[in-house]
């Protein structure tokens, strides 16, 4: 089974910062709020989730690096698992793809 | 600004320079012939940090009446001299038009109707320049994370944007009167990522003077080398790699001492160092947009 999470429909079409202190629709508040639910419901279903990347306005960096890197760096899953359970889809930019893989390949836990 | 920029330049540093000494000055305006857009947009971004720390100041008008008649479509004079408080957020002009934000933090839903505005301009209907709201994003992060000496969010960013309707092309300019980008990465401490990003770098780069430097970062060197990995985008190299794939044209940087009119490869130093950052692009039909 793949769950399905459109960051446009179910989050903003305005993503923002990196963090919820920055200004609004921010990477972390995305995490924390729609996507770490989703992944652990996931991981607890031995489903795969996919992310729709499409029908926002745009994305900054930060907040795709906070959301998908702050998996591994706050809530301790592993990088490895992340990539077997996440697919990523983006008709509109499709180089967004490969720059989420990388920044949760480029996380490391918090100390 | 990019047409007379050693001398331009050199006006805003001695304007900046009696803000940092907290001296009155006159901004005599009336001998100049030409105001592009971006110029009155630094000028406007100084004047109001002389109106917070409440340092006096008066200035002239330009004799040039198209000129002047620019300057007063901006709304320059009515947003230094009416009666507004200082503030966080600042929003001057005609959307329309000639516009500028000034605010402190991260606006993307700002930034997303600015640029559905654009496309109204450039289009003559709705679309997304996704590329370009990336790299609105990534200058508002960057001021609001490094610009100021003193903290995080204490930096105004600037965006000032242009439509020229019988184009059918929109300019915009982002200012931060910050420490620029150079300087920023000068400030990194023992442990930071790019702390000692010169010594890394000059094993990468023959010339080593700052122009050199900027294009290396802008190309992802910096990024490379530091982590070992391939270049994701991240920060000001994002915004040229967004420009290098179509969102936008003609991008323009200017930081500390370095001009770079990163489309046509041109990178150089300047004599007057400009105290922060200027970036600019302009966006018309040839660039990209999804509908």
């Amino acid at each position: 089974m793949t769950r399905t999470l459109s960051i446009a429909q179910q989050f903003s079409r305005t993503p923002g910062p990196r963090f919820e202190s920055e200004g609004q629709f921010s990477g972390e508040e995305f995490r924390r709020t729609v996507l770490l639910p989703l992944v652990r419901e996931a991981m607890g279903e031995r489903s795969k989730l996919a992310v729709d990347l499409d029908g926002t306005a745009g994305y900054g960096t930060s907040f795709l690096e906070e959301a998908f890197g702050g998996l591994v760096r706050h809530d301790n899953i592993k990088s490895t698992e992340l990539l077997a359970l996440l697919e990523f889809k983006s008709n509109e930019e499709p180089y967004l793809t490969e720059d989420v893989r990388t920044y949760i390949t480029e996380a490391t836990p918090a100390q | 600004m990019a047409e007379g920029t050693r001398q331009t330049l050199a006006f805003f540093a001695k304007v900046a320079r009696n803000l940092q000494r907290r001296r009155p000055t006159l901004v005599s305006l009336s001998r100049v012939r030409r105001f592009d857009y971006d110029a009155i947009v630094v000028l406007l971004s100084i004047m109001i940090e002389f109106k917070r720390e409440s340092i006096p100041f008066n200035g002239s008008h330009p004799t040039d009446r198209d000129v002047d008649q620019t300057l007063i479509r901006s709304g320059f004079f009515d947003t230094l001299y009416g009666k507004v408080a200082h503030q966080d957020d600042y929003s001057v002009g005609d959307e329309n038009k000639i516009h500028t934000n000034g605010r402190l933090r991260v606006e993307p839903l700002l930034s997303a109707r600015i640029l559905e505005f654009a496309a109204k301009t450039i289009w003559n209907g709705t679309r997304r320049i996704q590329g370009a709201q990336t790299a609105l994003l990534e200058l508002m992060q960057n001021t609001n994370n490094h610009a100021a000496r003193e903290g995080q969010g204490e930096q105004h960013w600037w965006l000032s944007v242009n439509h020229h309707r019988g184009r059918r092309s929109v300019a915009f300019v982002f200012v931060d009167f910050g420490i620029g980008v150079l300087e920023s990465l000068d400030q990194k401490r023992p442990g930071e990522k790019f702390y000692s990003w010169r010594v890394l770098l000059e094993r990468l780069v023959p010339r080593r003077d700052n122009a050199e430097f900027l294009k290396a970062i802008l190309d992802g060197h910096l990024h490379r080398t530091v982590t070992g990995m391939p270049y994701r985008g991240k920060g000001l190299p994002g915004i040229a790699r967004c420009c290098d794939r179509g969102w936008f044209s003609n991008l323009l940087i200017v930081t500390n001492d370095v001009y770079a009119n990163v489309t046509a490869g041109e990178y150089r130093l300047l004599k007057q160092p400009f105290g922060g950052t200027m970036i600019s692009w302009t966006i018309d039909q040839n660039n990209l947009s999804t509908q």
